[in-house]
């Protein structure tokens, strides 16, 4: 019996020892991973427009990790270990008493710490086994993985990597034959640091790594490209939209419009006619993503009024079989519970577009929930002319490459831009055909392989319309009326002349006829 | 009975109707502006370029009072001021002659608002003064008094002098309307020197051509009202002083119109079409095609500049490029020429808004106060509320209104035509007709060049002009000087000597 029950024993350890690594790392992210805390020296409202804030933040949400940002200045470092995974992003100035004080902190705590650009006090980076060394920039030849750049480019970042220990995730060959780091994670994850990220895709892909190793995502996830065309508005060019989707369509490639809700007289005809270029579109690869209104100002006590006009352009959307499968908004709506509950939470998909300043704050929140599925956003011409190509190919994350239907704006653009698209390494995939259910203002809207429902009404099976025949049509039936009118005129007239006809031949035949 | 008898002997002696008038307002405004609950203006979002632009910044939590709540207090910036000037307005030397009240009596990092109030009361009480003198002056008694109670009723109505605790420009506005009335009918009625009325005109006015971007076109109107004076002096010194102020006075106007911001153009340019040939356009989508616009415009019918939300950034660089360039001033004026039923229609909805001056999104209380968001106050606005139950809201109305007034004065005008060395007597007239004019003028430009939009607040001028004629008028009739003119008088004044109406009915009147 003891026997058996140590072999029983021995089998289960065994068992449990073989499982797949992704199941214990789920499972132990799920009891052990709080929020992904962020810390800043700037204030809480001005530090997402740095763009560290949100390439974190977004990374950690893409992930389902909650995020929390909080300013340095202000935070009780008491609280530290209420916390599984620190960032912190240099990016002003903190005192330099609470600085040192921090890193104390952090040093007889058992967080995970990722710094990102910036110094490090000695004792810190001795413990740490990290030496770092300052240029003001420099050019080489920069590898992630297995991806290099091939070619120099020139880093603006200050504090550059000179030795540690640990995994390194970004490797710049200096053109003096230096080797220098822009990220490293220690070998037990328990330490990251990455240098500043600068204007170039290359670093913001070896901070994907690295937060990738830290969080020990990388492996979690197979990312997707989409590529997605912006600013498309009620006032677009329609016959230049019209040339693009046709293009594309063409060669097929898939994508995603953005495009921008109308906020006023949503029964016009210029919202009919807006609702069926975009069912054009959808009809020719496209994947509809309702972007955000352009907020101007913010008012309080305005009754949910964003909650109101985006329903109701999505209820005019589903009137005309299009389907709004996501929101794409600035990255701060995220961290404002005003947004998050009036727009963000009732879509499926979310990208996430720069924070332009002034950023409109309603409710200010500090922490964010992951929505369902987030989509990077990178510009396109970054990934296509990117040194590192090849690494959009196999993505860690979701990234939707982006460009703006403004600079399609001749044909010779177009043409110009379908044939970059063929020739890149890249593979578009199709968002629609994405298996997902969302319930959006009240619509439950479905997809999975290319078939999209509405309210369980069949969005693809609808008859295609294009919106110059609905144009034709709606000339047709102003001109019916007037039409009409001159039948009954004209029968009237015929009718009259008939009339006369007769009497006249009476008369006729009374005055000569009989004589 | 003798008691009686010398008690009204003393106070007529003693106290003038435009003292009792003056006194009066500066009494009503006390209880209207300085008394708990105190009544004020809320912010619709305007407040920040003054306020910042004068050193003054906004506590937490200020957002939350927009529209319903009028706040009291705001932060004194002490440091450097980041902000520099954004609006060139002449409310700023008022603003900054309060922060330094304000600091010299009360506190060097809070400032109230009230001692704003008090100096826009000090002026109205000033201007309330002198235009009851001007329409009282060897009137009798009696009358006199009556006229300094409508004068009390009309001039510190809340609905009026609620905006001294804001930060709006319509202040200014009312108190320079009041001064340039007041100092026109002093000349009228030759009661003081040439220097402290013209002196006066010619200071209203420039405030009041410089408090609101949009009042700078008036400057031409008022410029030519001050020519007007040369019919009075006639000495060389006095000649050349008034062709220069009047000159100095069109040079502001034009100047100040010159410094409107692109910001102030394109928002004005955008509600001209929106709020304006969209509004009322049988086909919004005919109109555009009448401007060879994107007929997908249409989709802006109503909606205003300001709006919370909309599809793209009204600034944006996509509408600069194909909306803001394809239609301007001149080719809405033109567009109206040739569609006269949508501009009588934006008259008439004009019309429906003259005489609200108490914005109707506006809350009156602070928060404080317990009134719920948006409350509007009641307290002393019998005027107002008279204005709006009684005045047709018509443009028919305005038409009636002012055939009325030219004709009604038109008799005592003849009558100064013909009189020899009496080019005072002409400026009554003159006084009318140019305040009409200005009525139809802003009315026109404001409806061509901002739609109806922001209408209520825009056409202030209507109302505090309306109020100064009818209340010239109402005393005129009172006095019985409706269809003649005053007597002038010739020599400087003495001390103030009114008969009574014993004295009059002796021979008081010396006509």
């Amino acid at each position: 019996m003891r026997q058996r029950v140590i072999v029983f024993a021995a089998l289960i350890v065994l068992m449990l020892g073989t499982m797949p690594p992704f199941v214990s790392r789920a499972a132990s992210r799920l009891t052990v991973h709080k929020d992904v805390l962020i810390l800043t020296d700037k204030t809480v409202k001005t530090s997402f427009l740095d763009s560290a804030v949100q390439l974190v933040s977004e990374y950690a949400l893409s992930h389902k990790l909650p995020v929390r940002i909080r300013q340095l200045g202000d935070f009780n470092l008491n609280q530290l270990n209420q916390y599984h995974d620190i960032v912190y992003i240099q990016n002003g100035s903190t005192s330099v008493k609470k600085k040192n004080q921090f890193y104390v902190a952090i040093k007889r705590s058992s967080v995970k710490f990722l710094q990102i650009g910036g110094g490090v006090p000695d004792a810190f980076a001795r413990f740490y086994h990290l030496r770092l060394v300052s240029y003001p920039s420099l050019t080489g030849q920069l590898s992630i993985g297995h991806h290099s750049s091939g070619m120099d480019i020139t880093m603006s970042a200050t504090h550059f990597i000179q030795n540690g220990v640990g995994e390194k995730t970004g490797v710049l060959k200096n053109t003096g034959e230096r080797t220098l780091y822009t990220g490293i994670v220690s070998s037990n994850k328990n330490f990251a640091y990455l240098s500043e990220l600068d204007d170039n895709d290359e670093q913001d892909a070896v901070a994907v790594e690295t937060l990738g190793t830290w969080l020990h995502c990388r492996e979690k996830d197979d990312g997707k490209i989409f590529l997605t065309l912006k600013d498309i508005t009620p006032f677009s060019d329609y016959r230049q939209l019209t040339d693009i989707a046709q293009a594309l369509y063409k060669q097929g490639i898939p994508y995603i419009a953005v495009v921008q809700p109308v906020t006023a007289n949503f029964n016009s005809a210029a919202m009919t006619r807006y609702a069926q270029q975009l069912y054009f579109l959808q009809s020719h690869g496209a994947s509809i993503i309702v972007g955000a209104p352009f907020v101007y100002r913010v008012d309080v006590n305005d009754h949910q009024l964003l909650k109101q006009l985006m329903k109701e352009f999505v209820d005019q959307l589903i009137a005309n079989h299009v389907a709004p499968l996501g929101f794409s908004s600035p990255n701060y709506w995220l961290f404002d519970e005003g947004y998050r509950e009036e727009s963000l939470n009732h879509f499926h998909v979310f990208l996430p577009q720069s924070n332009l300043p002034p950023l409109m704050w309603r409710r200010v929140a500090s922490t964010a929930q992951p929505v369902t599925s987030l989509i990077v956003t990178i510009p396109l011409k970054e990934a296509l002319t990117s040194s590192i190509q090849t690494y959009y190919s196999t993505p860690p994350i979701n990234y939707g490459l982006t460009i703006s239907v403004n600079q399609l704006n001749t044909a010779k653009r177009i043409e110009s831009f379908v044939n970059q698209l063929k020739n890149s390494n890249l593979s578009f995939n199709d968002l629609s055909h994405d298996p997902m259910s969302a319930t959006t203002y009240q619509h439950e809207i479905q997809s999975d392989g290319w078939h999209v429902t509405i309210d369980d009404q069949s969005v693809t099976n609808q008859p295609y319309r294009h919106w110059q025949i609905s144009r034709s049509e709606q000339i047709k039936k102003k001109t019916d009326g007037s039409r009409n009118v001159i039948i009954v005129f004209f029968t009237l007239i015929l009718f009259v002349f008939l009339i006369l006809l007769v009497i006249g031949r009476y008369i006729y035949i009374r005055k000569y006829l009989r004589r | 009975m003798k008691n009686i008898s010398t008690h009204w002997s003393f106070i007529t002696k003693n106290i003038s109707p435009s003292l009792l008038a003056a006194v009066g307002v500066g009494f009503i405004c006390l209880f209207t502006l300085f008394v708990q609950p105190i009544r004020g203006v809320a912010d619709n979002g305007d407040f920040f370029r003054v306020a910042y632009s004068n050193g003054l910044y906004y506590f937490p939590n200020y957002d939350s009072n927009y529209f319903g709540y009028f706040v009291s207090k705001y932060g004194i910036l002490n440091d450097y001021n980041e902000n520099g000037t954004l609006i060139f307005t002449s409310q700023s030397l008022i603003i900054r002659l309060a922060i330094l009240l304000n600091k010299l009596l009360y506190s060097h990092t809070i400032f109230d608002i009230r001692f704003q109030a008090g100096i826009y009361v000090v002026l109205l009480m000033v201007g309330v003064f002198l235009l009851v003198e001007a329409v009282t002056f060897r009137v009798e008694r009696f009358k006199g008094y009556l006229i300094a109670i409508i004068a009390m009723l009309i001039f510190a109505d809340s609905a009026y002098t609620e905006y001294f605790n804001s930060l709006y420009g319509e202040s200014l506005m009312y108190v320079s309307i009041v001064l340039i009335a007041a100092s026109c009918l002093l000349i009228y009625r030759n009661r003081y020197p040439f220097w402290f009325t013209t002196s006066l005109y010619y200071i209203s006015s420039l405030f009041f051509i410089t408090s609101k971007q949009q009042n700078a076109p008036l400057a031409l109107i008022l410029g030519a009202i001050g020519l007007i004076f040369l019919f009075v002096y006639k000495k060389r010194v006095q000649f050349w002083l008034i062709i220069s102020a009047s000159l100095l006075l069109s040079m502001t106007g034009l100047a100040g119109f010159s410094l409107i911001s692109d910001q102030f153009k394109d928002i004005n340019q955008y509600q001209a079409m929106s709020r304006g040939v969209l509004l009322h356009a049988k086909s919004p989508e005919g109109a555009l095609d009448a401007f060879s616009m994107n007929r997908q415009y249409a989709l802006l019918k109503g909606t205003t500049y300001y709006q919370e939300y909309t599809s793209i950034g009204v600034a944006s660089s996509s509408l600069q490029k194909n909306f803001y360039t394809k239609y301007g001033f001149v080719s809405i004026a033109s567009y109206y020429l040739t569609h006269m039923n949508q501009l009588a229609d934006l008259l008439n909805l004009a019309a429906r808004d003259w005489l609200q001056v108490r914005p109707t999104y506006l809350g009156n209380f602070e928060r404080s106060s317990g009134y719920k968001f948006g409350s509007h106050t009641s307290f002393f606005s019998l005027y107002s509320y008279f204005c709006q139950w009684a005045v047709p809201r018509k443009f028919g109305f305005f038409v009636f209104w002012s055939f009325s007034l030219l004709g009604l004065y038109f008799p005592s005008f003849l009558d100064a035509l013909r009189g020899k060395r009496q080019g005072n007597l002409l400026l009554r007239y003159i006084l009318v007709g140019g305040f009409l004019i200005m009525e139809l003028f802003a009315t026109l430009t404001s409806l061509i060049g901002d739609g109806d939009a922001d209408v209520a607040k825009y056409l202030f001028l209507f109302p505090i002009t309306f109020s100064c004629l009818f209340f010239m008028a109402l005393s005129d009739l009172i006095s019985g000087h409706l269809f003649r003119n005053h007597e002038l008088r010739v020599s400087m004044p003495k001390p103030l000597s009114y008969p009574t109406s014993r004295e009059r009915s002796v021979g008081g009147n010396q006509r």
